[in-house]
């Protein structure tokens, strides 16, 4: 298995013997580059989308820095596959603002909170 | 804030408005209370009512959830646009979350001005406001089903 730059593999795996070992490595650059910082980012589900997500209403995020709110969107829906269905017609809201579809992509950050936010009904 | 001889003038602001977000029944009288004011010459209210039926079908029980801290804010920006639109003197604006029974408020709004129309349209621009942005969702239980509702207003506005 080929590792980028900078990736850190650790996972268990089993030798030829049947044994199960933990093996660790961190791939190098001669540039020396770092590799990318996680930050974690809050995602609050709500009414229509918490249900398709079989009920779980929040959900904690790791995620590369640099990410977009709509990364952090497509990787929930990686998690959550049910809510595709909605994914159309669903609104993010990021730190208690809306997150305007045609404006240009904002960067999450540590400590962020993301909702996701169904067409609304109240009055 | 200063007025134009110097003297501190205290403003209505959106500080005093009373913006509610309860699973509790509305306490209309008290909203009543909080907007009254003796330089006013009207109060307008608006109640969202529940009621029992959707395109035929009996609605049996609502439920209502709230974004609550979203919700707050959106609230408290609707009454700072409102403030920013008519002369009004104070603000009350509460929904109700959780099962709200047929026939019960489940949105009130009360805006007090010295004269009517500020308070009259204020009081319609609320509750439009409510429903395109406040982020609170209403599901109708049926007898052989149950269905989110989505306000168009809401989808009006955030269509591309």
């Amino acid at each position: 298995m080929e590792l980028n730059e900078g990736e850190i593999l650790g996972e268990e795996k089993e030798d030829e013997a049947g044994g199960a070992h933990q093996q660790q490595r961190q791939g190098g650059s001669p540039s020396g580059r770092k590799e990318k910082m996680q930050i974690r980012v809050r995602a609050q589900l709500f009414a229509h989308a918490r249900e398709l997500a079989g009920g779980v209403s929040e959900v904690s995020l790791e995620v590369d820095d640099g990410w977009t709110t709509a990364q952090c969107f497509e990787d929930i829906l990686t998690r959550f596959p049910a809510l595709k269905s909605l994914a159309s017609c669903l609104t993010l809201a990021l730190n208690d603002s809306y997150v305007d579809k045609n404006a240009p992509p904002i960067l999450v950050r540590d400590g962020d909170e993301l909702a996701l936010i169904p067409p609304i009904s109240g009055g | 804030m200063a007025s134009a001889n110097g003297k501190v003038v205290e403003e209505e602001g959106v500080e005093d408005d009373v913006v509610e977000i309860k699973e509790k029944p509305l306490d209309i009288m008290r909203y009543m209370d909080a907007v009254r004011d003796s330089s006013a010459g009207a109060i307008a209210t608006f109640s969202g009512t529940t009621r029992d039926t959707f395109e035929g079908q009996e609605v049996l029980e609502l439920r209502y959830e709230a974004y609550e801290t979203m919700a707050y804010r959106e609230l408290r920006k609707i009454c700072q646009a409102a403030r920013e639109r008519w002369e009004l003197k104070r603000m009350a604006v509460a929904h109700r979350t959780g099962i709200v029974p047929i026939g019960q408020e489940s949105v009130f709004i009360a805006v007090s001005s010295i004269h009517r129309q500020d308070a009259l349209k204020a009081c319609q621009f609320v509750i439009d406001e409510i429903k395109a942005s406040v982020p609170i969702w209403k599901k109708e239980i049926y007898n052989n089903g149950e269905s989110w509702k989505q306000n168009s207003e809401f989808l009006t506005r955030n269509t591309t």
